[in-house]
């Protein structure tokens, strides 16, 4: 099914929102990260891990569905389909690796803060390179994800090639 | 492909007006008019329809983007749509595809070994820690 233009637009700007949206929640939790890690102040490293938890789950898991939902609905609706080009297969696996990923990662942004939030826990027990880690894989993820939509290099496969073909025939009947 | 890019100037004498259309023809053969104006049409509208044109070409797939060589072949070597072969993978999905791979692998190596990280899987604080804290009213 092919969306009117007036729609697709819609979808497109949705799209990108969300999209650009996670990226800068990354970012943000990137940063919270390197704090958390390199600060001297107790209050800031334990304030950096409990509101990581919070913030984990209404800002960048609900940016990360909806990127995935719209860039579906997106691809689905246009002529682009979701197989038929290289650069599209990319950011579909992209996105689904790095929201799978988080949805993992949830578990983890929970404990972190609950050890963060007792005080008799010891503040080198409770700094965790592991967030920063992630935070820069994911940064770099979705860059390279947003390259691709940029630049959208060529290169169809052979399924879009064969999707092509029944198209041009079905036109030339 | 936009190979061509027209301005029409003609004179309409049922109205008496003069009449500029900016024509759009493209290589599958097919053409649009982009714009028209009552009146003799300046450069900056003439480009911004073509702005406007290039925008809406790179939003939605090119029809001949199976025809297109991937880089590093001219159009003569390309093995395309008219010739009833399926299009050669270009060069970059390979290079993407490679590195995609070795990140995954050294990800998952990192989390098998802890890679520096403490507790399981590098992800989670030690089990002693967490143990403490929930014990603690």
């Amino acid at each position: 099914m092919t969306m009117s233009p007036g729609l697709r637009r819609f979808a497109l700007t949705l799209h990108v929102v969300s999209s650009v949206g996670w990226l800068g929640a990354v970012a943000t939790f990137l940063a919270l990260a390197v704090v958390s890690l390199t600060s001297q102040n107790a209050q800031m490293v334990r304030g950096a891990y409990l509101v990581m938890e919070p913030t984990a789950w209404f800002i960048l898991l609900p940016l990360a569905f909806a990127s995935l939902l719209t860039g579906l609905i997106c691809s689905l609706g246009t002529t682009w389909g979701l197989f038929r080009h290289y650069w599209v297969i990319f950011k579909l696996i992209i996105n689904v690796f790095a929201t799978f990923v988080l949805l993992i990662y949830m578990e983890t942004f929970r404990l972190m803060a609950r050890v963060a939030a007792d005080p008799s826990v010891d503040l080198a027990m409770v700094r965790n390179a592991s967030p920063v880690l992630h935070a820069a894989l994911a940064l770099v993820l979705l860059l390279v994800a947003t390259g691709l939509s940029v630049y959208k290099p060529r290169g169809m496969t052979a399924y879009g090639w064969r999707k092509q073909q029944q198209q041009r025939r079905m036109l030339q009947l | 492909m936009l190979i061509w890019m027209l301005a029409i100037c003609i004179h309409d004498q049922s109205h008496n007006k003069r009449v500029t259309s900016v024509i759009a023809v493209h290589a599958s053969g097919t053409y649009k008019t982009l714009c028209s104006r009552d009146t003799m049409m300046m450069l900056d509208e003439f480009v911004e329809c073509f702005q406007k044109e290039d925008i809406h070409m790179a939003d939605l797939p090119n029809r001949n983007d199976a025809t297109r060589p991937p880089s590093g072949l001219d159009n003569d070597n390309n093995i395309g749509l008219d010739r009833g072969v399926p299009p050669s993978t270009p060069r970059w999905v390979y290079v993407f595809g490679i590195i995609a791979l070795v990140v995954i692998v050294l990800f998952v190596i990192l989390h098998l070994t802890g890679g520096g990280f403490r507790g399981h899987g590098g992800h989670t604080p030690p089990s002693s820690v967490v143990e403490q804290s929930v014990q603690q009213p």
